[in-house]
């Protein structure tokens, strides 16, 4: 592993963490701040608006796992990686989004999506994600029969 | 709204209501009108229960006349559903605040977990909640139309409705009845399923119920692709994958107006349905120039030969993208296939299962010059008239270093290969091909040779009767046969010498059989 510049990144709770550059490039958000700043003796940036220090670090683990394990073993490494419950998961979908690591968001997303699809019905979604039914009658009405072929 | 408080005020005058110089909690801007409401509600909480119509009828019995009975019930009715209203919509309101905060995700970020959704899926997320239901209506979650199913329940509705939604999205779409989650189309089992076949017995007859409650609503009719020809072929010209299965009422027509409606198509997989494969394909050689994958599986298995050498070469002139080209079921000669395989300069993957009348000899002198030698999968699975003289020569080519890219051969067949004089006569273990050759010199070839045991006789009637959709009758069979063959000896290029081998009788391969331990479990030759 080359030892390329190091950028310090500080996060909202005042950790720094040291990430090589490389990789702190794959958020687009950092890598347009790194442009803005345009400087070549040094890469140090405080991020302030950061959430949790620790996706942070969950980010920053995947984004340099990416580039070095191969594809069969990075499959088996990401579905372990996004086994982790919901509010986990919150907290990785809103920094991916936030530091626009376009790989982990994709990641996150397809977890989510998983977690719906293995719902077999609407209830079972209501229940999984705790959401209430807010519809009006005559709204629920119609839905129902749009989805008759489905037999909700 | 007040005007019809005041003459109820006065007879509810008995009960104390609360002012806010009593009840410190009350904003002073509560109105007289929001005090009366407040004190109301406040009554499901006093401690004596207190009982409503009890009240109700001595008001009602206290009423001067009939009609102001009347007028009492009406408003109560008035104001009993106004209330029952209010309280509902703030309910709504609530529930729609708890589900943003349960669901943290802005709706930018719904919408793409939403469109990693299945169809179906997406559906039911439609239905959860208001919020959902507006994040699953943008266009981006219906891309990929998926609205295959085990038993018929879709209608021509659903298809138009979804199309609708994906507005400018609109990328793919697969329809049909498709048996079961567990067999894909990349496998070589036939996927042509029959309502009758159907496993599960017991879902499809409470469906059958409900397709009569609706008067066969749940079907696609042939007018089930129209929305692609809709609106001067907006969604059509869009559309990049086109996958149909089993659709019952599909006819030629209606599929060929589909078709010209899709000039974009790069992906085309059709099984089951009832169209012919000439008129498909001059069809698509019409329209889809851009096409890079057909797979065309027929419904009549070895009935449709309709396809001829002009319209080959059409396809071959004008959809040169093609690299995967499968056709399954049909009777193809070799001089036809040749063209095709020849003419894509492009194909990699060819896929010949099931096919009637060719026997091989489109595979020869293929491999090295034009067309052909970009050949990595080649799958003729249970091809009839596959003689086993043919594999051997295409083997020996492969040997000499032709189709350099080959990496997966699959020529199984459950009834044996064809022997060089009469296609009857079947061989189980072939002794010329060099398979085992085969696997040293190019060790990366996934080669699969199943055939059935030796000495198992089969019937030559027992052959048709396992092909349940086929009708094939023996004597037409021979003699379509024997008439191609002859067609074979003279429309097949002077290609005999190379390949004739003197190097297949080198190659004994003798203990190399592939035997089936059951009926069922088959040993895969695999490296």
């Amino acid at each position: 592993m080359l030892l390329s510049k190091n950028s310090a990144l500080e996060s909202k709770d005042n950790e720094i963490f040291e990430v090589e550059e490389s990789i702190a490039i794959q958020s687009e958000l950092i890598k347009t701040m790194t442009t803005m700043v345009n400087s070549k003796a040094y890469v140090n940036e405080r991020n302030q608006m950061v959430p949790e220090a620790r996706c942070r670090k969950q980010a920053n683990y995947h984004v340099e796992q990416n580039n070095k394990i191969v594809d069969e073993e990075l499959s088996d490494w990401e579905s372990k990686f996004f086994e982790v419950d919901m509010d986990d998961l919150h907290e990785l979908f809103m920094a991916a989004n936030y530091l626009e690591i376009e790989s982990l968001l994709n990641g996150v997303t397809k977890r989510v999506g998983d977690f719906i699809k293995a719902c077999k019905n609407v209830e079972v979604i209501r229940q999984t994600f705790g959401i209430n039914n807010d519809f009006a009658a005559q709204q629920e009405e119609e839905i129902r029969k749009l989805n008759s072929w489905n037999h909700i | 709204m007040d005007t019809l408080l005041h003459p109820s005020t006065s007879s509810m005058a008995k009960r104390p209501c609360p002012s806010s110089a009593e009840n410190p909690m009350l904003p002073s801007s509560f109105s007289q009108m929001d005090n009366l409401l407040l004190s109301f509600l406040s009554l499901s909480d006093s401690s004596p229960p207190v009982s409503l119509d009890l009240s109700f009828d001595r008001l009602l019995e206290s009423a001067p006349s009939d009609a102001d009975q009347s007028l009492l019930i009406d408003r109560a009715h008035n104001l009993g559903s106004l209330l029952l209203r209010a309280a509902n919509r703030s309910a709504r309101k609530r529930a729609s605040l708890h589900n943003s905060i349960a669901w943290a995700l802005p709706p930018d970020l719904t919408i793409k977990v939403f469109s990693m959704l299945d169809s179906q899926s997406l559906c039911y997320a439609a239905a959860t909640c208001s919020m959902f239901n507006k994040c699953a209506m943008d266009p981006l979650c219906y891309a990929n139309i998926d609205l295959t199913t085990v038993v018929p329940k879709v209608n021509n509705a659903v298809v138009s409705t979804m199309i609708q939604r994906a507005g400018k999205s609109f990328r793919s779409l697969k329809l049909g009845i498709v048996p079961g989650p567990t067999s894909s189309p990349g496998s070589c089992q036939p996927l042509v399923y029959s309502i009758r076949n159907s496993v599960d017995v017991s879902s499809f007859s409470w469906n059958d119920k409900k397709t009569r409650q609706g008067k066969e609503s749940s079907i696609l009719t042939r007018s089930c692709l129209y929305p692609l020809s809709g609106d001067n072929g907006a969604a059509g010209t869009l559309l990049r994958r086109l996958h149909l299965y089993n659709i019952e009422r599909m006819d030629n027509a209606s599929f060929c107006v589909a078709l010209a409606a899709c000039p974009s198509l790069l992906d085309l997989e059709i099984v089951g349905l009832h169209v012919e494969l000439r008129q498909t394909l001059i069809s698509v050689s019409s329209n889809c120039h851009l096409i890079e994958r057909l797979f065309f599986e027929s419904s009549k298995t070895g009935r449709d030969d309709s396809l001829k050498s002009p319209t080959c070469v059409d396809l071959v002139n004008n959809c040169p993208n093609i690299s995967s080209l499968s056709l399954r079921g049909f009777k193809l000669q070799d001089y036809k296939v040749r063209i095709l395989v020849k003419g894509f300069r492009k194909l990699k993957y060819a896929d010949f299962s099931t096919s009637y009348l060719i026997s091989g000899t489109f595979l020869r002198n293929l491999g090295s010059g034009f067309g052909g030698n970009l050949l990595e999968v080649l799958i003729l699975r249970d091809c009839m008239h596959l003689k086993e003289v043919e594999v051997a020569r295409f083997l020996t080519a492969v040997l000499a270093g032709d189709f350099k890219f080959l990496r997966y051969l699959d020529i199984s067949n459950r009834e044996g290969l064809a022997s060089e004089g009469d296609w009857y006569q079947r061989s189980y273990n072939s002794s010329i091909i060099p398979l085992k050759q085969v696997l040293e010199v190019r060790p990366n070839i996934c080669l699969l040779a199943e055939f059935p045991s030796e000495g198992c006789y089969i019937d030559i009637d027992h052959m048709f009767d396992s092909d349940v959709n086929s009708e094939i009758s023996l004597p037409s069979q021979l003699s379509s046969h024997t008439s191609d063959g002859s067609l074979l000896m003279s429309s097949s290029e002077s290609s005999y010498n190379s390949d004739q081998g003197s190097g297949n009788e080198e190659y004994q391969v003798s203990g190399f059989v592939i035997y089936e331990e059951s009926s069922d479990e088959v040993d895969f030759l695999v490296v």
